[in-house]
């Protein structure tokens, strides 16, 4: 390209006096990576400007740098340094709000939801292979192993994304119900569990929300309320990682509740270790 | 400033920042001085932006421009946070380019007498000194700035590359 006519088309004063749009600023830098006359005009232009301004500099009072360093020092001290580098975070469903009223939530929760199931599934089927031509010539035997061994886990991550992939066209199916089950006032009023439900496929996942950790030798454990009747859904723990669990299939249900029984589950529930309920809508 | 101080910065080395404020705070404080008019607000510029310059210290990058331009935004963004984010940028006066500093200014490893650069930026002519001012230490857009100084945007934009022309060829000249 002509850098030369690059230079003269006066881009590169736009982008130091912050005056270009965002596309002209990454076409800028990414040139002046690429064209060392470019980067040189650009270097030369903001030196320039730097020189301008330190020329014309004005001594501020020195209490001002009294200040910042006690800052930094009293900041340092209470450890209450707010890092600088973005952390990603990963989105967590552990903010269930009690609907009140329930539709108005439901268009915002959905998404999240969904959205941290992408999340959760897309960070889980982050992995990479290292390799070095000299590392399989001396230790081939060594890969071979470990080649089998990140087959079965990716054998294992597609199943997961299939079921995640299964939960969200479940989710953004007209006939799913979203049903928030409630903490009860004898245990704690303000933990929820969560319930997506399709009454035609049968499917229900459930989300831990905001249960507690079950002790060693109890599990949580899953009832439909159909016709006044409790119909075992399966049993399950307090996982770290927050994300929807699939759950026995039904039909009919009215409501769900979760009570903790002893590890593996009971037929009928102990209801005076209910949890908590909700109904359909 | 070197390269080496630079990273120093990045690692959170408190001698280092002392270091940029020597070398920078000057030309940084004459910036909050252009965009509020008002030393005791000018102070508080300075002294938030400093903070800000250290918290996000990790995130400056160096192959996107020079420590000084990173550091001209954050005291324009922190100007202008002070004000409210009003339009509230004082009309500019022909600067008399009298320096109150008589520190050095550091380039590379090459320390230069600021009572140089007095003596160069004297050469600035009027106009262009003015362009800069609105462009350049108060931030304005191109827009803005033939707005502020009531010329037409296409004359505004020829002044401003002949000044940093100027500008250029001020320094390149002095070596």
């Amino acid at each position: 390209m002509n850098t030369k006519e690059y230079i003269a088309s006066g881009i590169l004063e736009n982008f130091l006096l912050n005056n270009c749009s965002t596309q002209e600023r990454q076409e800028v830098e990414c040139l002046s990576k690429i064209y060392p006359d470019i980067k040189r005009e650009l270097i030369s232009l903001e030196i320039a400007l730097e020189k301008l301004a330190q020329s014309q500099g004005k001594s501020p009072p020195s209490k001002v740098w009294e200040a910042i360093v006690n800052k930094i020092d009293a900041e340092e001290t209470n450890s209450e340094v707010s890092e600088a580098e973005p952390v990603l975070k990963v989105v967590h469903t552990d903010n269930i709000e009690t609907p009140k009223p329930r539709k108005a939530n439901r268009g915002t929760m959905i998404w999240r939801v969904a959205a941290s199931i992408a999340i959760a599934a897309t960070s889980s089927m982050v992995f990479s292979y290292y390799q070095t031509n000299n590392q399989l010539k001396v230790d081939y035997a060594k890969e071979q192993a470990m080649v089998l061994q990140l087959e079965q886990n990716l054998q294992k991550v597609l199943v997961d994304v299939e079921s995640q992939n299964r939960i969200i066209t479940t989710m953004a199916s007209p006939e799913t119900q979203r049903v928030v089950l409630n903490g009860v006032e004898t245990k704690d009023p303000n933990s929820a569990a969560f319930v997506v439900y399709n009454p035609l496929t049968r499917e229900v996942y459930l989300n831990q929300g905001t249960l507690p950790a079950n002790p060693q030798n109890t599990q949580y454990q899953l009832w439909a309320l159909k016709d006044g009747q409790p119909i075992d859904l399966g049993v399950f723990d307090i996982a770290d990682a927050n994300s929807f669990i699939a759950m026995k299939g039904v039909d009919g249900a009215q409501a769900f509740a979760i009570t903790l029984e002893e590890r593996g589950g009971k037929p009928t529930p102990n209801l005076e270790q209910l949890f908590v309920i909700g109904e359909l809508g | 400033m070197t390269d080496q101080d630079i990273q120093q910065f990045q690692a959170g080395d408190k001698a280092a920042i002392k270091k940029l404020y020597d070398d920078y705070s000057g030309a940084l404080y004459n910036t909050a001085l252009k965009i509020v008019n008002d030393s005791d607000m000018a102070q508080d510029v300075l002294q938030d932006a400093f903070m800000k310059i250290w918290r996000s210290r990790t995130t400056y990058d160096a192959q996107k421009g020079r420590i000084f331009t990173w550091m001209m935004r954050i005291v324009h963004n922190t100007a202008l946070d002070l004000l409210g984010r009003k339009d509230v940028r004082h009309e500019i006066q022909m600067d008399d380019n009298t320096v109150y500093t008589n520190e050095s200014v550091v380039d590379g490893n090459v320390a230069i007498d600021a009572s140089d650069l007095r003596n160069q930026v004297i050469r600035l002519k009027p106009e262009h000194q003015q362009v800069i001012d609105v462009v350049y230490f108060l931030g304005h857009t191109h827009e803005e700035a033939a707005e502020k100084l009531k010329i037409p945007l296409g004359t505004l934009k020829t002044r401003v590359r002949l000044a940093l022309r100027d500008l250029k060829q001020l320094f390149e000249t002095s070596k």
